[in-house]
């Protein structure tokens, strides 16, 4: 982005930022933060945006993940008496209902239920590799700029976190296990 | 269990960003202008106190940079790529490292190797390994205490390598060293000969290292070096490549002024053999 000759141009730049990125912002800091936090998260974040315009990468997806480093930053700063804290966890829904009514349907909350368990399960580091390539859909060059690791590592640390869950789906506690195997199923 | 797109199709239905009350178009357009008159005011008094970014702002570490002034030596090849160390490993000052190294389980010799694998894959541009990874086998899959070593093998010449430090709490990946390419020209040792194709010092956050790699002829069944700081260090030799790496910097010159290994034949008899880029 070329830099901003005057206050005008500035906002013209930083309203255009905006339109572009804060849905998908919205999104990540609630996939990371507490709802009662979102609003504020997301004015610091955009504060940050404001103040380095000039930084914003031209290019949309990179402008995207650059916004997303920036909030990353701010949510770890939140939680800076927690100085060991490196990564940002994410919870997912508990809610594993589908929108459908096939005879399938059972049998998908259930699997979705197990998955639900096995992401919690899974270490912060995990979550967040995960999350950056499943729901915010980077790719492994802008999820890694997002965490300021190389792109070599990102896939590593994705590597492991897929087999970290196909482990913990593998090895779920008796009790879900047998409750998967509840819902009756209708077979053809 | 096997990773599907249903798998991933699941976890975004557990999405918890698509449940629950978004921001409205309102509150959205509110939050904008706040935060234009909030940045144009502090723009406009610059002596205030600064707006609280406080990660954003500290220097970012430059990958490029790393790559440079850290990277390991490796041969002359077309289109090598060295994989930049990372700081901050957990295992501090390689403590818990061994100069004879342990095999791996089948299953840390899989995972490993998957891990080296994945994190080379879909580079894009001229170091995009993929199709010759995926045809690339286990040649070594070693441990030194924390540390883990595979190297895969692939024809012409190939190979990857990955040192990852296992005990890293945050991935753990975050040690990590490697290179990855295809030695220009490359012809199979002779029967007696060791060629390396990785060679020198690399650093990760536990400090210096130093490292050589490469291929050997059928009948070298044994690699050693003997370091001025830990004694004799023990390669892996397996599948025509040897791997053996240690701490410190002794192999910072070792390109250019080589390395002396010791060699060990299927007949019994020793050599050793100045080997160098």
């Amino acid at each position: 982005m070329n830099a901003t000759t005057s206050a005008a141009d500035k906002e013209r730049v930083f309203r255009a930022v905006y339109a572009d990125v804060h849905r998908d912002l919205e999104r990540f800091v609630r996939r990371r933060a507490g709802p009662e936090v979102v609003e504020e998260v997301l004015a610091d974040t955009f504060l940050v945006v404001w103040r380095r315009l000039d930084d914003v990468p031209a290019a949309p997806e990179d402008a995207r993940a650059w916004t997303f480093a920036v909030a990353r930053h701010v949510l770890l700063t939140q939680h800076r008496a927690d100085r060991r804290r490196q990564a940002l966890g994410l919870r997912l829904t508990a809610d594993a209902t589908t929108s459908t009514t096939s005879a399938d349907e059972a049998d998908t909350v259930a699997r979705r239920v197990e998955l639900a368990r096995a992401w919690d399960r899974l270490s912060q580091v995990h979550q967040e590799s995960l999350g950056l390539s499943v729901l915010e859909g980077l790719d492994a060059t802008r999820a890694a700029a997002v965490l300021d690791i190389s792109p070599v590592a990102y896939r590593l640390r994705l590597s492991r976190a897929r087999r970290a869950l196909r482990a913990h789906l593998d090895h779920q506690p008796p009790s879900s296990r047998a409750r998967r195997g509840t819902p009756e199923r209708s077979t053809p | 269990m096997t990773w599907t797109r249903q798998t991933e199709d699941d976890l975004r239905s557990l999405d918890p960003a698509t449940r629950g009350q978004e921001m409205t178009p309102a509150r959205h357009d509110a939050l904008l202008e706040r935060v234009v008159a909030e940045g144009a005011a502090r723009d406009a008094a610059p002596a205030s106190t600064p707006v609280a970014a406080p990660a954003a702002e500290r220097p970012r570490r430059s990958t490029r940079a790393v790559l440079v002034t850290g990277g390991l030596v490796a041969a002359a090849t077309a289109g090598l790529l060295v994989l930049p160390p990372l700081l901050g490993g957990g295992d501090s000052a390689y403590a818990s490292w061994t100069a004879v190294p342990d095999g791996l389980t089948a299953e840390q010799r899989h995972d490993a190797a998957e891990d080296c694998r994945e994190g080379y894959r879909d580079t894009g541009g001229p170091n995009d390994y993929s199709r010759e990874l995926d045809d690339a086998t286990v040649a070594v899959a070693e441990r030194r205490g924390e540390w883990i070593t595979v190297v895969l093998s692939g024809a012409d010449g190939f190979s990857a390598l990955c040192t990852t430090d296992a005990s890293d709490p945050f991935g753990p990946t975050s040690g990590v060293v490697g290179s990855i390419g295809t030695t220009t020209g490359w012809t199979p040792p002779g029967p007696r000969e060791v060629v390396p194709d990785a060679l020198g010092r690399g650093s990760t956050g536990s400090g210096d290292f130093s490292m050589a790699a490469g291929t050997v002829g059928n009948e070298v069944t044994g690699v050693s070096y003997d370091s001025t700081l830990h004694g004799t260090v023990v390669a892996t030799v397996n599948a025509g490549h040897f791997a053996l790496w240690m701490p410190g910097d002794e192999l910072d010159d070792a390109q250019a002024a080589g390395v002396a290994l010791d060699l060990t034949y299927t007949d019994g008899t020793t050599s050793t053999v100045v080997v160098r880029l």
